[in-house]
């Protein structure tokens, strides 16, 4: 394994702010002839630190694995563990000092500031290590989301066949949005790179269990695809997620604003009419809303942040029967 | 007239309302709006529209001798209500940029509410402006700003007056910008950049506030007996006359012009001293004839931070960027 710095900018003091990637190779690469790539990227939000942690599990086992079973090794792969090394330092989803969303700064087009040479930079090498990428993000601060997939419909034929292949409990094709023409994800795809976007948990937490089953299923993806041979150091069943288009998924949105207490659990199965939680007057000791499910489904987001305004997402339901039928 | 136009309300139950002020009628004549206030620092922007409020509340009752609404007009002084009150640039609840929420959602959280509302009440209007002024690190020249290539926004920004109009290229996010949503709902729209964010100038507001005073004459919605608009020469630059001096070092800038200075090549526009040794690293010169329209005024720079924009005329250049 190699850690190269790929990128290198000075602070005010002076000192480096580095982004480094995790290189591994397999006997065919070292011998310079083509093979295919992956590359995994964490952090570019740097309060989601889940998509660390399975950039870290990813890493022990392929080192474990070039000791114990180098041939295994058919592709290349690259990690990128902490895209976004400043805010991953102070936690924050914007870059500090720049105050900027390094998600929303690529296919600009033409840098004007540091963070979009950065995004360019990045893009580029990210770009060229690549037939298949995968950006592993945890949601914000509010909401609490089941191992998942998204991909935006325009990519469905080609991604949600691999998207399929990774472990997670739910594969979510959602329409385009003009917020997504900024992200790594869509200009990779744009730039006819495969690129998933996971999402799992919740910021500014781990939840080992959840990165265990995104891990396993990175692995797994890897084996599909011919980067990685099957072993038998690591063996594990694979969950076949199901995958929903935008009239298969249900939201529920607040109606007051207050605090929102509630029991859900993500992975649940709820029926239409059943109670979620109630939204509550802090003030006043009064129950503003009694909170119930519009639909009947499962569980893949729920909102853990209780302070709530009118409007907010309190949980998303992959839905029993599609919406309108 | 101030009007409300939305009531948010908070976890604790308090009401926050959302105003706009009108005169005149949509009924006759061309209709202007003017939004400002899409961060929460933005204060030469807020005295601004302040001002111009109260010099359209006299017209209308007959005080201001010689002017007579003609349309109408609309002013959103405040559109970011929560970063206003947080004072902050973002609210800090959700540290969304406001100036990209556009068009919003009326059934969404706060920010999502308020960007459809502003959308909302102004998609309809002949002319618009946003009136947003962007990052408090620089020094801004005051200018207009309009996508390149849009010509009803140069022809509105003909009737502003102010000497610098940047054309902007579109990037990966200007649709979700609150001009652009106007540009394509067929609105003459410009962004008034009111010169820094973060400090008021009140001299350069009563400037701004003739500009305007102006462009109204100019759009048709404000009549005037006895003023005729002021002429100045409008230069526009396209993005290819700008050109943006970096840092090639980390380290304490300390800047020598000030933005509105014509350059020439070799002008020494500032330094960057060692933090640790003041030894000078770096000496920032103008690399050829120019008009400096952003400089940097937050002394602490990163390595390849912009620290300077000039604008010139291609046909003036004697050199190439
Ligand atoms: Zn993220």
């Amino acid at each position: 394994m190699q850690i190269q710095t790929l990128l290198q900018y000075q602070s005010p003091l002076g000192v480096p702010v580095e982004i480094k990637k995790q290189t591994f190779n397999c006997a065919r690469s070292a011998a310079g002839r083509p093979v295919k790539k992956i590359s995994f990227v964490a952090g570019l939000h740097g309060d989601e630190w889940e998509g660390l942690y399975i950039c870290h599990l990813l890493s022990r086992y392929l080192q474990d694995l070039k000791t114990t079973h180098a041939e295994s090794f058919l592709g290349e792969i690259n990690i990128y563990p902490a895209a976004n090394p400043q805010a991953v330092c102070e936690g924050t989803r914007l870059t500090p000092f720049f105050s900027v969303d390094a998600n929303r700064s690529f296919g600009a087009g033409g840098a004007d500031s540091l963070p979009e040479y950065v995004a360019s930079d990045l893009f580029e090498d990210i770009r060229s290590s690549s037939d298949l990428a995968v950006d592993i993000h945890a949601s914000n601060q509010r909401l609490l989301e089941l191992p998942q997939i998204r991909i935006v419909e325009e990519f469905d034929l080609s991604l949600t066949p691999l998207a399929s292949e990774c472990n997670v409990d739910l594969v979510w094709v959602h329409p385009m949005a003009g917020v997504f023409r900024s992200t790594l994800a869509y200009n990779l795809n744009k730039a006819r790179v495969p690129a998933l976007v996971v999402e799992t948990g919740i910021c500014l937490r781990i939840h080992p269990e959840f990165c265990r089953q995104v891990f396993l299923g990175l692995v797994h993806l890897m084996r599909h695809v011919g980067i990685l041979k099957g072993d038998d150091s690591l063996e594990f069943s694979v969950k076949k997620p199901r995958v929903v288009y935008p009239r298969e998924v249900g939201s529920l949105q607040a109606k007051k604003s207050g605090l929102f207490v509630h029991q859900m659990k993500l992975g649940q199965n709820v029926q239409e009419g059943e109670k979620a939680g109630e939204i509550i007057d802090p003030i006043q000791g009064r129950v503003l809303e009694e909170v119930r499910f519009p639909f009947s489904g499962m569980l893949f987001t729920v909102c853990e942040n209780p302070v709530v305004y009118e409007g907010a997402p309190l949980a998303r339901a992959a839905l029993d029967q599609p919406a309108g039928k | 007239m101030k009007k409300q136009i939305l009531s948010l309300t908070t976890p604790l139950g308090q009401s926050v309302p959302l105003y706009k002020n009108v005169w005149g009628s949509t009924k006759k004549g061309k209709s202007l709006s003017i939004v400002g206030g899409l961060r929460g620092n933005q204060f030469n922007g807020m005295r601004l529209l302040a001002r111009l409020s109260g010099f359209l509340d006299a017209v209308e009752k007959g005080e201001a001798a010689g002017f007579e609404i003609s349309g109408s007009v609309q002013i959103i002084p405040l559109g970011n209500l929560f970063a206003v009150q947080s004072g902050t640039r973002n609210w800090t609840f959700d540290n969304l940029n406001f100036d990209l929420a556009f068009p919003g959602y009326d059934q969404g959280e706060p920010t999502d509410r308020i960007a459809h509302c502003l959308y909302r009440h102004t998609f309809e209007s002949d002319f618009a402006l946003a009136v947003h002024s962007y990052d408090a690190r620089y020094q801004e020249l005051a200018h207009a700003r309009l996508f390149h290539g849009d010509r009803k926004a140069r022809k509105l920004a003909d009737g502003l007056g102010l000497r610098a109009v940047r054309e902007i290229r579109e990037t990966s996010v200007s649709e979700l910008q609150l001009i652009s949503q106007w540009r394509e709902r067929g609105v003459a729209a410009l962004m008034l950049c009111p010169g820094e964010t973060g400090t008021l100038d009140t001299g350069l507001c009563e400037n701004l506030f003739g500009k305007l005073v102006d462009l109204m004459i100019g759009a048709g919605v404000l009549n005037s007996a006895n003023r005729t608009p002021e002429k100045t020469e409008v230069s526009f630059y396209s993005p290819k006359e700008e050109v943006e001096l970096k840092s090639s070092y980390a380290g304490l800038f300390i800047p020598e012009r000030s933005v509105g200075d014509e350059l020439r090549a070799g002008d020494k526009l500032g330094e960057i001293r060692d933090i640790y040794s003041g030894e000078i690293l770096e000496e920032i010169t103008a690399p050829g004839e120019g008009l400096l329209v952003g400089l940097r005024v937050y002394p602490l720079v990163y390595q390849s931070e912009t620290l300077a924009t000039l604008v010139a005329k291609k046909s003036r250049w004697p050199f190439s960027f």
